[in-house]
């Protein structure tokens, strides 16, 4: 367990090294001010009053969790796998005492409490703003709606960094898996449109479960059902990509 | 009194597509051995190194470290093992103490003083906070010999240990395996195409030719018969061509 905590601490301190999470995090700074600035526009020119201080956070999560976490997953997997492996750094880590499955196991988590950091971040900086900016609507139930939104898109989010890692141990380039991932992205995107009738059977349908959560009659039957969807994806693709981890030879 | 056996390897196989590799490795290292691992390029001596640290898989065989199956108890195995091998990398992006300090949160007993300890034997400790982007081939090699000795290991493996370093370095590296050999009675498996200073630095020598090992001698008992090291690899060489 102690090579493991060490493993994903190393691979947190690695990730953040690399500058990409904070470029994406200035892009969510950017989301945030691009959702407030139309927001004050369509309030003040059409007089609609599209977002109060207590929904503002709940509309800039629907803008990332379909743009930029996604791409931040898809950039730290690329950085953690693809890349360690075209460097030749992978080996580092390898011949230290932590078994493949921990280093595996460790650096999803590690791109997991990245992703849960920059959520946070997010939620607290649009909070801020949707109270600075926006009439407020403030109460207890409407921070705990904001602070459940934010926490359940955890869960998609893991699934799809699962899909991805699987990708990045069976191509060998960092342009591969990118297109790979952003074409799997958009067609499984497109395909929940086309079929909305099985559309839960598509993974990027669940990025916007949390408005499951949130609902006035909260559906529990579709809650699990999802949750029973993802957790298959996750048990499916780290396997593969786990078999896939362990067998590639440095 | 019998030595402790630090690494066996029992019929190590492994064949690649195009039917290279290694073949039936079988051979003890004792506790304190400088142990020489020569062979022409291509000859197998990467790969066995790959599959004595987990890199690679074998297709039959088995490595143990300290009686350890790398196959069964990796963690276990390798704790005590540091290595370079085919290169000697680090991460860009981060300096030289901070791909040290990186590395020594896997190990319990390494603190700042170790760290700056290994950067001072390894002669890198000025340049300790550039990021090792810059670094030069020796410079990168001093850091993967800083890394590989970090945790006090009792087994080093280092696959061209020499590789882009100046005299100086070579005669330093050289001087530093002794002592840790003699006083720390760690243990080294090195391989090098530098066969004058594997003469120097080593004790036992193995021979592999073809992904097969061919002999295994003492350097005392070598240089008995032959003039240097070089005569004796010539003539295994051509010994194993004839048959």
């Amino acid at each position: 367990m102690e090579s493991f905590r060490s493993s994903v601490l190393i691979e947190i301190i690695k990730m953040y090294r690399r500058k990409k999470i904070r470029v994406i995090l200035i892009l969510s700074v950017a989301v945030i001010v691009f959702v407030q600035l139309i927001s004050s526009v369509v309030r003040g020119r059409l007089g609609i009053l599209w977002n109060t201080s207590s929904v503002f956070p709940i509309t800039v999560l629907s803008v990332i969790s379909y743009t930029l976490i996604p791409l931040l997953i898809i950039l730290l997997i690329i950085d953690a796998f693809t890349n360690e492996f075209s460097h030749n750094t992978m080996k580092l880590s390898v011949t230290r005492p932590v078994s493949r499955f921990k280093i595996y196991l460790s650096k999803l988590t590690a791109i997991a409490v990245l992703i849960f950091f920059n959520l946070i971040t997010v939620m607290i900086l649009s909070s801020f703003v949707g109270v600075l900016f926006n009439p407020v609507s403030f109460s207890l139930s409407g921070f705990i709606r904001i602070l459940v939104s934010y926490i359940v898109t955890m869960f998609p989010m893991i699934a799809f960094a699962v899909v991805i890692a699987f990708f990045a141990n069976i191509f060998k380039s960092s342009a591969s898996v990118f297109f790979t991932s952003v074409l799997i992205f958009l067609i499984s995107s497109a395909l929940g449109l086309i079929f909305s009738r099985i559309s839960g059977m598509f993974l990027t349908s669940s990025l916007d479960w949390y408005k499951l959560w949130i609902s006035d009659s909260m559906p529990i039957g579709k809650i699990v059902s999802q949750f029973t969807m993802m957790t298959g994806y996750v048990i499916l693709f780290l396997s593969a990509g786990y078999y896939k981890f362990d067998r590639r030879d440095l | 009194m019998d030595k402790l056996k630090v690494l066996e390897l029992t019929g190590l196989t492994k064949i690649y597509i195009n039917n290279r590799g290694v073949f039936d490795l079988d051979l003890d290292i004792y506790e304190g051995d400088i142990f020489g691992f020569l062979g022409p390029n291509g000859a197998g001596k990467t790969t066995a190194m790959k599959l004595m640290t987990g890199m690679m898989h074998a297709d039959r065989g088995d490595v143990r470290i300290f009686g350890h199956s790398i196959k069964d108890l990796f963690e276990t195995a390798i704790r005590d093992v540091g290595c370079i091998v085919e290169t000697a990398e680090s991460y860009p992006y981060l300096t030289a103490s901070e791909n040290l300090r990186l590395f020594s949160r896997y190990y319990h007993d390494v603190d700042e003083r170790r760290i700056d300890e290994v950067l001072n034997i390894t002669g890198i400790f000025k340049f300790r906070n550039e990021k090792t982007r810059n670094f030069s081939l020796g410079m990168k090699q001093r850091l993967g010999i800083a890394s590989a000795i970090l945790s006090h290991p009792k087994l080093v493996i280092l696959d061209e240990p020499l590789n882009g370093m100046d005299v100086e370095g070579m005669v330093e590296m050289r001087n530093l395996i002794k002592r840790l050999a003699e006083e720390s009675k760690t243990t080294f498996f090195i391989s090098s195409h530098l066969i004058h200073d594997v003469e120097l630095t080593c004790d036992r020598i193995g021979i592999i030719l073809e992904g097969r090992l061919v002999s295994v001698d003492t350097t005392i008992n070598i240089l008995r018969n032959f003039a240097s090291l070089e005569n004796y690899f010539m003539s295994e060489v051509d010994r194993y061509g004839k048959l």
